[in-house]
């Protein structure tokens, strides 16, 4: 597999504080990864890590396959763009403005593009209106399209629909996936909104404490999240036996619980355990979503 | 850094505060001239007066507009698709010399210009007030090189703030050499103080080329400074 950026044991001490403690993580080309964590987990300090606002204390990063040590990385990071917490435009230009600003920051050798790139976020509209009479929203989609300038292929995104209001949500996220599947551009985007991740990422990286607890795609979040019912059992040999015989999906948790997907009949199922004189002695539906799966990871203690 | 340049020198000509400043500097010179004329007190040498008062705006104006990268965060938007730092601050501090290097002569060609209209070539050697107008740019670039310093490592728009405050501190010496006569030491530092240098443009200099010198040095001392501390320091 391809991967965009990979990240070696990257650590960010400020003095008595770790911000990242070895974060080992890969975002593979042409996905969404959805970058989860909590507040001060570290998700913004590895996103100016990989922009290149902050140095790592210790640790490597690898950028389309450059490293971070490499003069090159520098040419690189012409590859990407990104919007880190706030978007970074000049309030008092308008948004055509702010776009021409970025395209000779950027040495274009015209300002073909930009009209185009209006239109993608929505904006084509906005004629001289000043980027500081915009709405959040507006001024989040302006961001980003100062951020698609040069047409990168990897776009950085640090909490992109905080503060919009639904239709905002909405937008940003229909925007997201066109990025994705039309323009083929990879994603990074860290969110606190999990549900509204859940329905744009392929891959998933947890963070808790500076370091990834788990790197997952969607399709194994979703077989780890899927509707079941959990039963706890005397012997989980003798259920193995008797789903197997009846030809059902599940999932063996632990020495006395296990995860049954579908629907199973549960009479017939009591009947034969109590044959291979197993006992159910509890059964319970669980239904996993990506929060839950989330808490589960990282513990739902206080992000203090 | 010609793209960080050219951006920069766009944004300055956009901006209303640095036309403002480039504007004052024309009105200043003819104010001055007007209010010599009118004292009976013209000569060549008054003009020198001036760039002391135009430092405390230039400074103020040309520091929040290197902060407002900080506060806007667009210096994000350079560091992101690849800009060097080096030539990130290299692209300010010439920006920022232009426009205190612009600002200056525009208000020497002013200045001269009306007095050559009013009181003509009489009462000053050419050679002179050129001396002294080569030792006031020097010193400006000086300045400018400081409060790009300033704006660039404080990040905030303190920025614009610190280089007003400073003045006074640095002008500290001068006032002392009124004060308490010329103690050697107090000597060095308002030759070393580009600010003190300019309180004695009044009169021809006759340290023109150690003021220079001075000047130069501070120059490449901030500017160093400046680069070898950005190219380390973690942004927001």
């Amino acid at each position: 597999m391809d991967y965009v950026l990979r990240t070696n044991a990257l650590t960010k001490q400020y003095k008595d504080f770790k911000a990242l403690n070895g974060l080992t993580m890969n975002v593979p080309k042409g996905s969404i990864y959805g970058f989860v964590g909590r507040n001060g987990a570290g998700k913004t300090t590895l996103i100016r890590m990989v922009c290149g606002i902050q140095f790592p204390t210790d640790g490597s990063f690898e950028l389309y396959g450059v490293k971070n040590s490499d003069p090159n990385i520098s040419e690189t990071r012409r590859r990407m763009g990104a919007v880190v917490e706030t978007p970074s435009i000049l309030p008092y230009l308008s948004a055509r403005k702010n776009l021409e600003m970025q395209y000779d920051i950027m040495g274009m050798p015209d300002y073909k593009g930009i009209d185009e790139l209006l239109e993608l976020v929505g904006l084509k509209n906005t004629g001289n209106k000043r980027a500081r009479d915009f709405s959040l929203g507006m001024r989040q989609r302006l961001g980003i399209a100062v951020a698609l300038c040069g047409k990168p292929d990897f776009l950085v995104l640090d909490e992109p629909i905080n503060g919009l209001d639904p239709q905002g949500i909405i937008e940003m996220r229909e925007l997201i996936i066109k990025l994705n599947r039309e323009n083929n551009i990879t994603i990074l985007i860290s969110s606190h909104i999990l549900d509204e991740l859940a329905k744009v990422a392929t891959h998933y990286g947890f963070i808790n404490g500076g370091q990834i607890v788990r790197e997952m795609s969607a399709d194994e979040l979703e077989n780890e999240c899927r509707k079941c019912v959990r039963v706890k059992v005397t012997d989980t040999a003798a259920l193995a036996r008797v789903l197997d015989g009846m030809g059902t999906d599940y999932r063996m948790i632990d020495k006395e619980t296990a995860d049954i997907f579908a629907s199973p009949n549960i009479t017939k199922l009591a009947f034969s355990l109590w044959e291979e004189k197993c006992e159910i002695l509890s059964a319970s539906e669980h239904d996993e979503n990506l929060e839950g799966f989330f808490i589960s990871l990282v513990g739902g203690g206080s992000n203090e | 850094m010609n793209k960080l340049l050219k951006v920069n020198l766009k944004l300055m000509l956009r901006r209303k505060d640095t036309m403002i400043c480039v504007i004052m500097s024309a009105v200043l010179a003819l104010l001055e001239v007007l209010i010599g004329k009118l004292n009976g007190s013209l000569d060549w040498f008054g003009m020198f007066e001036i760039p002391l008062i135009m430092m405390m705006f230039m400074s103020a104006v040309g520091g929040l507009f290197i902060s407002r990268d900080y506060t806007q965060n667009t210096i994000r938007n350079k560091l992101t698709v690849g800009h060097k730092r080096s030539h990130i601050y290299l692209a300010n501090q010439i920006a920022e010399t232009l426009f205190f290097g612009v600002c200056l002569i525009l208000f020497f060609a002013v200045s001269s210009a009306a007095n050559l209209i009013v009181i003509g070539a009489k009462g000053a050697a050419a050679s002179d007030v050129l001396k002294n107008m080569t030792v006031c740019f020097f010193a400006v670039v000086a300045v400018s090189a400081l409060t790009t310093f300033l704006a660039m490592t404080v990040k905030s728009a303190a920025g614009g703030v610190l280089p007003i405050i400073l003045m006074y501190p640095l002008l500290m010496f001068a006032a002392m050499s009124q004060e308490f006569g010329d103690s050697k030491w107090i000597q060095v530092m308002n030759d070393i103080i580009p600010l003190s240098q300019m309180t004695v443009l009044a009169v021809p200099d006759k340290c023109a080329a150690i003021h220079i010198v001075y000047s130069l040095i501070l120059t490449v001392f901030f500017i160093t400074a400046g680069v070898v501390n950005f190219r380390k320091a973690d942004l927001k």
